[in-house]
């Protein structure tokens, strides 16, 4: 078959190229704009042209935690998640029951819910009159409530159920690609079933769950809502504190530079994901 | 064979209908001018359409209020700064420290005296200098709490350390609240703010182990009405009014040391559409009835000298006489210049300190 006139393919980019410009680059020329007007010492946006914002950013010890502690939660969320969903993604790729697909919908329905109801669920079970605490309590295993909801730990738990559908897709996806007979070519040939899946499976979708890592990590270092309702205020993290530059301390400038920092972590992080998927292929 | 009817009677005359109210709301959008208002959602905003947009419009039939709601005076701001070239509002309710920064930015236009009787009843607190914008009503900072988990009200901002409250204390101080409560507490350790907030970062410190959350999520006052939280601090007029439509579950108590008020302003809008009419509306929102009827609704103090409250309703609002006499006037535009340095403060030096 002719391939298409080069003029004809351009006008089928055309619509979503225009529909990227609009939605995509030009807000973040904008936000790159604001990162670089001048701030007077009283708040008063300047116009004209400074990297005040990048200096006050890249120079304080405090934003350079709060990155670490981005980072940490969406490797911690991550490590959580993709273990967790493994499982669930190998049962339902593998399982022969007709209803499987039910339960393949199962597995991804939280996502029909948004994560600020997902989020408020949470509140409900770690809070201090929560469902935990109660048992606890009623088991006698507790005089007094502790505290579960408002800190990190509360966040990583909710971060970690609410990304896990995400996970499964993507890994349920990559197992849907694997040749079942290579498996069995390995039973046949004497490997015993932990041997199969440590030197067939695992080498085989570790790809899938590299992506499915990706996807988690990128989902909750860009999340607000979980941290700020789980987090009590305690966790610091770059999303939020984008949030809290931008409508508490109305420090527009510092907030659009750490959401250029936000994109660059992204950006290296997609980079190093590629290296190491690049000598995976190149080891198997 | 007959050809299908296009239009049959009632087809007609349901589209005559239509017609006839269009051209007739075309007809009166005409004769009327709008004015727009752009100020806080929630119950600020209901109350004020009923006490000023409502009795405005009665006074002027041939205007049309329009209210455009903001989660908050940052959201006006952004509202504000993006319309700058072509403004569509033309009186912006914001936060005092708001005020100050949108004048710097010239994004508001000072206002006329002559045009505006009322502005003679404003005390000078109402109209600092470095802001064109003018004080339209206060909420006191007070201390909230569940009246079934606490049986004595809390009586100091010292309460806020009581260890018997452990992880049952609210203190979202990540805004106003905090930037207001930090001059007080400073006072209270007999220190200055304009000097050093340091005796307030202090105190606040010795509250945090018992705070179970710095960001109240949803609010504080839904989370003292589920139970999840027994004190904290909060807004003076949002807590009467919620703990009038929930009786016998939250209180609010200005403690004896005082309290400090938050401003709201009314402010004129830089190259405003309307910008007469919209100085005659500002004018009418702090008239005395205005004023009066809306510290009756609302429990937000008012701003007119001439206003005279019932001794109940003033007790509401600014507390027993010993707290209302101890009430704090702050320098807001020293407050407001420092507003960013002392949030940042507090989230490194008090909560994740």
């Amino acid at each position: 078959m002719q391939a298409p006139p080069r003029w004809l393919r351009g006008l089928l980019l055309a619509p979503g190229l225009l529909a990227l410009a609009v939605t995509f680059l030009l807000p973040l020329v904008w936000l790159g704009r604001i990162s670089v007007l001048p701030r007077s010492g009283d708040g008063v946006t300047l116009p004209g042209f400074t990297l005040q914002a990048y200096q006050h950013v890249l120079g304080d010890s405090f934003y350079w935690w709060v990155l670490w502690k981005t980072v940490w939660l969406g490797l911690l969320t991550a490590c959580l998640a993709v273990p967790m969903a493994f499982p669930i993604a190998l049962f339902l790729a593998r399982s022969t029951t007709r209803w499987r697909g039910v339960l393949a919908a199962l597995a991804i329905a939280p996502l029909l819910t948004s994560t600020v109801i997902r989020t408020y669920g949470w509140m409900v079970i770690l809070g201090r009159h929560g469902m935990i605490n109660d048992m606890l309590l009623w088991s006698g295993m507790l005089a007094m409530p502790v505290r579960l909801d408002n800190g990190t730990l509360a966040t990583v738990i909710a971060l970690t159920e609410i990304l896990m559908p995400y996970a499964i897709i993507s890994i349920l996806s990559n197992l849907g690609r694997l040749d079942t007979e290579i498996e069995q070519a390995a039973a046949l040939l004497g490997a015993t079933p932990v041997q199969v899946f440590r030197r067939v499976i695992l080498p085989l979708v570790l790809p899938g769950l590299m992506t499915a890592a990706l996807l988690v990590f990128v989902l909750a270092v860009s999340s607000l809502v979980t941290p700020q309702l789980m987090g009590g205020g305690r966790v610091f993290v770059l999303a939020t504190e984008i949030f809290n530059e931008t409508t508490l301390t109305l420090n527009w400038q510092v907030a659009g530079a750490l959401s250029i920092l936000l994109l660059l972590l992204f950006g290296g992080v997609i980079s190093v994901y590629q290296r190491i998927l690049q000598r995976m292929e190149e080891r198997f | 064979m007959n050809a299908p009817r296009l239009l049959n009677r009632r087809g007609f005359l349901l589209g005559a209908t239509a017609a006839g109210s269009t051209l007739a709301t075309g007809a009166r959008a005409d004769a009327t001018t709008v004015l727009t208002v752009a100020g806080f959602a929630g119950p600020f905003q209901s109350i004020f359409r009923t006490v000023v947009m409502d009795t405005f419009e009665r006074k002027r039939p041939d205007v049309r209020v329009v209210y455009r709601p903001a989660m908050n005076s940052a959201q006006m701001l952004a509202m504000l700064r993006l319309e700058r070239q072509a403004p569509q509002i033309d009186v912006a309710i914001t936060d005092i420290s708001i005020s100050f920064l949108a004048t710097a930015e010239n994004l508001l236009a000072p206002l006329a005296e002559q045009a505006m009787p009322s502005l003679a009843a404003i005390p000078p607190w109402g109209r600092p200098e470095g802001m064109y914008g003018v004080a339209f009503s206060t909420d006191n900072l007070t201390l909230l709490y569940d009246t079934r988990a606490l049986k004595s009200p809390p009586g100091s901002w010292l309460d806020l350390a009581r260890p018997d409250l452990a992880d049952q204390i609210c203190l979202p101080v990540e805004d106003t609240r905090g930037v207001v409560l930090l001059p007080l507490l400073t006072r209270m350790q007999g220190g200055d703010y304009r000097r050093s907030i340091e005796p307030g970062l202090a105190v606040m410190r010795r509250f945090a182990p018992l705070v179970a959350t710095w960001n109240a999520q949803p609010d504080i006052y839904t989370l003292l009405l589920a139970g999840t939280v027994a004190l904290g601090v909060g807004w003076n007029g949002r807590a009467r009014m919620i703990a009038q439509a929930n009786p016998g579950m939250l209180s609010a108590v200005i403690p004896r040391e005082g309290s400090v008020a938050q401003i709201n302003t009314l402010n004129l809008t830089a190259r405003a559409p309307q910008g007469e009419l919209a100085q005659a509306f500002i004018d009418h929102a702090l008239s005395v009835d205005v004023q009066a009827a809306f510290a009756e609704r609302a429990y937000y103090g008012p701003v007119n000298n001439h206003v005279v409250l019932p001794e109940a309703l003033k007790s509401a609002i600014s507390g027993p006489p010993e707290a209302a006499a101890r009430a704090m006037q702050l320098d807001w535009r020293f407050v407001s210049a420092h507003y960013s340095e002392w949030v940042r403060r507090i989230q490194r030096e008090v909560i994740s300190g």
